[in-house]
């Protein structure tokens, strides 16, 4: 029987789009045709919370990462004596962060990320110069596009920087995806694998994914502070790997720094 | 370029740098503040009691503006001077720093201040409120005055709602500097009275449950055993700081 209280909606209907993001695969190449060496632009602002001591807001297209620095300042947490400062890394990824709604509040995720920022910020920090005191760094992922751990390093850096904590240099940081060209033929187990830098959401999503690469280098000491890699490889892609974050790094590091020094 | 004989690179007097940045040798500059030094080698001094002789690099530890200052004209060391000046500071509290706080409780074994500046520069909100990072100290008895040390009784050298200038001793713990406020300069700049303002309208008949600090008379210092208060000029016992 028909319902003639309400206008009924066609019986034949369609969702009105379906996910226009497809994984990028080998064959397809990098999306919107990047090249794969090619770092994205990169937007830094500085104080952009004027309660924190130092703040920055960092976008690369799709990715985007504020982060607030307060301290030093005495820690809240209950802690032993130390005669060099800690630092308290803490991450929020945004429930509007994804495609798909997060639960508002910390996830498992979000403390694994915390973990490594922390691991990767505290080789450039001088601790010693304020014992006993924490700096409490606040991150919060306004929208995940892909490389978002190198994102929240580069922009702890930067607020670390803005926030006037004594430093023994940038940290910055860079990664790359290794993608399979082809199915590996029989007595060639690894084929032509293409690096890709600093990959965003549909790329680190590519069904072809072999494996990939994250560094952390700071520039002056010439040290590197965090690298994570997955995946299988031949050493000699390793190092061809690791080697390209090295140059993604000093590429990110001289933009930064022109971001820093020109923010009055 | 003129005075880059000493900066290394093309970096002159006056360049924004960031942490990092090498910005000249030990062998032509000593750091200044804002600056470390990353050691290359490290050798002894020719007699044993010269001290280490460090060559290394002088860098940047924070963001700011490079300086470049002449040495005291009577110092052995002729080196310049090689400093980064951040264009904003937040001040921490150091061994040796002068500090204004507020006194919370006192007890008499000890005093617990809540530290509101340090050196000059008052702390930002973010820094003094207890529970987010507040700065807090304590006076022990032994430390209030030169003489007499070990006959002190807190309660007549400081009371709960002074503000008191103190210097740091040292660290502490994890949640308290040591203080010290053994100098004349030292001790209460403004004190709360143990009674009410004259003209507040507190009496016995309305009761003394929720006293405020602002309803307790100020005083002020008159000598360095005591404060009187401004209206009523009753006088109590404190530990005074000499007035500038």
């Amino acid at each position: 029987m028909a319902d003639k209280r309400r206008i009924c909606a066609p019986i034949d209907t369609v969702p009105p789009v379906g996910n226009p993001r497809q994984p990028c695969t080998a064959a397809s190449g990098r999306l919107g045709g990047r090249d794969a060496m090619a770092v994205r632009p990169i937007f830094l602002e500085t104080d952009v919370n004027p309660q924190a001591t130092g703040s920055s807001l960092l976008e690369m297209n799709g990715t985007k990462v504020i982060c607030s620095v307060y301290g030093p300042r005495q820690s809240h947490r209950r802690q032993p004596f130390r005669d060099t400062g800690v630092i308290d890394v803490e991450v929020l990824t945004s429930p509007f962060a994804g495609t798909h709604r997060l639960a508002p509040g910390k996830n498992a995720q979000d403390g694994e990320l915390a973990a490594l920022v922390e691991q990767a910020l505290l080789p450039s920090l001088r601790l010693d110069t304020f014992p006993k005191l924490s700096v409490d760094i606040y991150i919060v992922i306004l929208e995940n596009g892909g490389s978002v751990l190198p994102a929240a390093i580069n922009c702890a850096t930067a607020a670390l920087a803005s926030a006037g904590i004594p430093m023994n240099d940038l940290a910055i940081a860079c990664n790359t995806v290794s993608i399979a060209a082809s199915a590996p033929a029989s007595g060639a187990d690894q084929s032509q694998q293409s690096l890709w830098i600093d990959p965003c959401l549909e790329e680190e999503a590519s069904p072809d994914l072999a494996g990939s690469m994250l560094v952390t280098y700071m520039p002056t000491l010439n040290e590197t502070s965090l690298m994570i890699s997955t995946g299988s490889a031949p050493p000699t892609q390793v190092t061809e790997a690791f080697h390209t974050c090295l140059a993604g790094c000093l590429s990110l590091h001289k933009t930064i720094v022109e971001c820093l020094t020109r923010d009055a | 370029m003129a005075s880059s004989g000493v900066l290394s690179g093309d970096l002159s007097v006056g360049d924004r740098v960031v942490p990092g940045t090498v910005l000249a040798a030990t062998a032509g500059a000593r750091a200044g503040r804002g600056t470390f030094v990353r050691t290359l080698s490290q050798e002894a001094g020719a007699s044993g009691t010269e001290q280490l002789r460090v060559t290394g690099s002088i860098c940047a530890s924070c963001i700011g503006v490079i300086h470049l200052t002449d040495p005291e004209p009577q110092d052995a060391d002729q080196r310049k001077i090689v400093s980064v000046l951040p264009a904003k500071t937040s001040p921490s509290p150091v061994t040796g720093s002068t500090v204004l706080a507020r006194v919370t409780r006192v007890s008499p074994r000890q005093a617990s201040m809540l530290i509101l500046s340090v050196d000059g520069q008052a702390l930002p909100l973010s820094h003094v409120r207890v529970g987010t990072g507040a700065y807090r100290g304590l006076l022990h008895p032994q430390n209030v005055r030169q003489t007499e040390r070990d006959r002190v009784r807190i309660v007549e050298t400081v009371r709960p709602g002074d503000l008191v200038r103190a210097r740091i001793l040292g660290p502490g713990d994890t949640r308290f500097y040591t203080l010290s406020t053994s100098s004349p300069e030292l001790g209460v700049v403004v004190a709360r009275s143990a009674s009410v303002r004259p003209g507040s309208g507190i009496c016995a008949a309305s009761g003394f449950d929720d006293i405020t600090d602002s309803d307790r008379e100020l005083m002020v210092p008159v000598s360095w055993t005591e404060c009187v208060g401004v209206v009523s000029g009753h006088r109590e016992l404190r530990k005074c700081a000499r007035p500038f």
